[in-house]
């Protein structure tokens, strides 16, 4: 599903932010205008695929985010919301009162929640109230950042405020060139074998866990792979393709991490299979000089079966940030591609 | 009544009037919404209402739609559309509506305005009200119109010049505004006839009863009006050069600027239309047809 960036503005400054570039590089007052919405809509109307995902920054910061809603509804396209659930009083009593008559299939958010202990009082408090009066659209995302998380709250969270049950896990991922907080390819067993511990926890409480991108297989041993594909019904994904992203100002990009590669513009493709085509050669490029994060990826029969992408792309990307000639040969590849 | 062509008759709405006329196509024009439902009664019972056009302060979402005038044909001038979060309220009435509205292209939020109309199936369309405009904008407009692959309703005027446009003739857009007397005659209240709205706010009346209307061929004012675009070529005006005469025909010549903005907007709208007829030739059919 493709990305709208509403605005470049957030509330929150998370220590693992993927977007922290991408939005340093970009004016904060920049939000998507009604006339580039309309564009983008009637982009991915024409491409057939009558449903993306809005982000920011936070996109209940967008000065029109409730209208911009509505519009998309009565363009009868299904629209996901990544958002924090942290928001103005203001904001928050119109989206109870227009949200009202919109279905959970028309409408749904993905909250991302960080570690309540890692969190202010009232950030707490203004994230549980949103899950309070809009559990019925929500589903949760963590992002993993540390070896030693913890899940329970989400659980805790899942029952209390009726959400749907899944939790997408997101691994942070390195942005190349600059500094937020992941986990180093050799911390990652740890962060899989702490995974692991929290799924019997899950499947009593019958929730789900997908993986967000970049998740390598081989993190997991034979064993746990079978847990997890009962857990996830057989939906389990270790690979690593083309998003892709909008930007208020229409710039495409193919993910936060790889902003900064082969950035273009909306007004550049005919539809959004284009878009993907575009990004898949610049990333399979890239694949070909760099197998994956592990030295193992190399040889890996999973990745040259394309079960496993060996990792996010931007942490084989960063691994060359030390190595300013071979990184120059990869960007070479990537933007001649 | 014996006329050149069956005539659209512009009027304000008058019982006495009306009932002079049988058979006739007839649109009312207003500033009120008070008396729609009778403005159709009245005008269908020996005649044919065209639509009732009102003329209105009101912005859009300020305007009480009643669902029973989903009979009635309408179209409406308003200075703007009012606030976004109130006109989706209003979509499902407004789509129950047979209904065009039209606003001033002078303000660029109306521009943006009726795009988002099209797209969400409210026809829809702008007028030229004798400000400075923003032809960059309008041209985003009807580039919107004529190319965009995403379903939507018409914009006018440019879906008129498309779907009208015909390579080995001259269009007059403003027949959208039925402004046009080969289409449109607007008769006062004591059935004078004028060729055009303005005229007949002018009080300049082309003639004196609309019992004369067979007469128009000859008549000098509507012989005049339809020979005026000579002008041009005798005078050799910027418009007599302007590769997109055949669908402007010189209605922005006041206001040309040093870029010919308004011949840039028009250029486009023509190759639009251009590709619109070429796309819409019936090929002979190939194969054997049952």
């Amino acid at each position: 599903m493709a990305n709208i960036l509403l605005t470049q503005q957030c509330i929150r400054s998370c220590p693992y932010c993927f977007a922290k570039q991408h939005m340093s590089e970009n004016a904060p007052d920049d939000t998507l205008t009604w006339e580039n919405l309309m564009y983008i809509v009637d982009f991915f109307d024409a491409s057939n695929e009558k449903h993306f995902s809005l982000l920011g920054g936070e996109p209940f910061l967008h000065p029109n985010f409730i209208d911009i809603v509505l519009y998309l509804r009565e363009r009868k396209f299904r629209t996901n919301v990544f958002t924090s659930g942290v928001m103005s009083n203001k904001m928050f009593e119109e989206a109870i009162k227009e949200f009202a008559p919109i279905t959970p299939n028309q409408l749904s958010f993905v909250v991302n929640v960080n570690d309540p202990k890692k969190t202010s009082f009232s950030e707490l408090e203004t994230v549980k109230r949103f899950l309070r009066a809009f559990g019925h659209f929500s589903s949760l995302s963590f992002n993993v950042y540390r070896e030693d998380f913890d899940m329970d709250f989400l659980v805790q969270y899942i029952n209390e405020y009726g959400l749907k049950r899944h939790i997408r896990l997101g691994l942070a991922h390195p942005i190349p060139g600059v500094k937020n907080s992941h986990i180093k390819p050799d911390g990652m067993r740890d962060m899989a074998k702490n995974l692991m511990s929290f799924i019997p926890k899950l499947n009593a409480n019958k929730i789900s866990v997908g993986f967000d991108c970049g998740m390598p297989m081989c993190l997991f041993t034979d064993e746990e792979m079978g847990i997890l594909y009962k857990h996830a019904g057989g939906q389990l994904k270790f690979t690593c393709g083309p998003a892709v992203d909008v930007g208020p100002d229409m710039s495409v990009w193919t993910c936060f991490p790889l902003s900064n590669y082969k950035k273009t513009t909306l007004f550049d493709f005919d539809n959004v299979q284009q878009i993907r085509r575009y990004y898949s050669k610049m990333m399979n490029a890239g694949k070909s000089e760099i197998h994956g994060i592990f030295e193992a990826c190399d040889d890996c029969e999973w990745r040259t079966e394309k079960l496993c992408s060996g990792g996010c792309y931007a942490h084989s990307v960063s691994k060359f940030h030390n190595e300013p000639e071979n990184l120059r040969k990869l960007e070479e590849v990537i933007n001649n591609e | 009544m014996n006329k050149l062509k069956r005539h659209t008759l512009v009027m304000n709405f008058d019982e006495n009037l009306i009932s002079k006329f049988n058979g006739e196509n007839i649109l009312i024009t207003s500033d009120s919404f008070n008396l729609l439902n009778r403005t159709y009664d009245v005008v269908n019972q020996n005649n044919k209402l065209v639509n009732v056009t009102v003329y209105t302060q009101s912005a859009l979402t300020s305007i009480k739609f009643l669902e029973n005038w989903n009979r009635i044909p309408l179209a409406l001038y308003l200075p703007s559309m009012g606030s976004y979060r109130m006109f989706f309220h209003m979509l499902p009435v407004l789509r129950q509506m047979n209904l065009r509205i039209y606003l001033p292209v002078s303000n660029n939020q109306n521009i943006i305005d009726v795009q988002m109309m099209a797209s969400l199936g409210i026809f829809a369309g702008i007028y030229f009200d004798k400000k400075p405009i923003n032809w960059e904008k309008v041209k985003e407009l009807a580039f919107y119109s004529q190319y965009s692959k995403s379903q939507h309703a018409p914009v006018e005027p440019f879906h008129h010049i498309s779907s009208k446009y015909k390579s080995d003739e001259t269009l007059d857009f403003n027949a959208v505004y039925y402004n046009d007397p080969n289409q449109f005659l607007h008769i006062n209240n004591e059935g004078k006839v004028a060729l055009t709205y303005q005229l007949l706010k002018e009080g300049k009346f082309a003639l004196e009863s609309y019992l004369q209307i067979n007469t128009l061929k000859e008549n000098e004012d509507f012989v005049n009006y339809n020979t005026a675009w000579q002008r041009h070529f005798l005078d050799k005006t910027t418009c007599s050069y302007c590769p997109a005469w055949r669908i402007c025909m010189g209605k922005f010549e006041s206001s040309i600027d040093a870029e010919k903005s308004c011949q840039q907007l028009f250029v486009e709208v023509l190759e639009g239309a251009e590709n619109h007829q070429e796309k819409n030739k019936r090929k002979p059919e190939k194969v054997w047809q049952l």
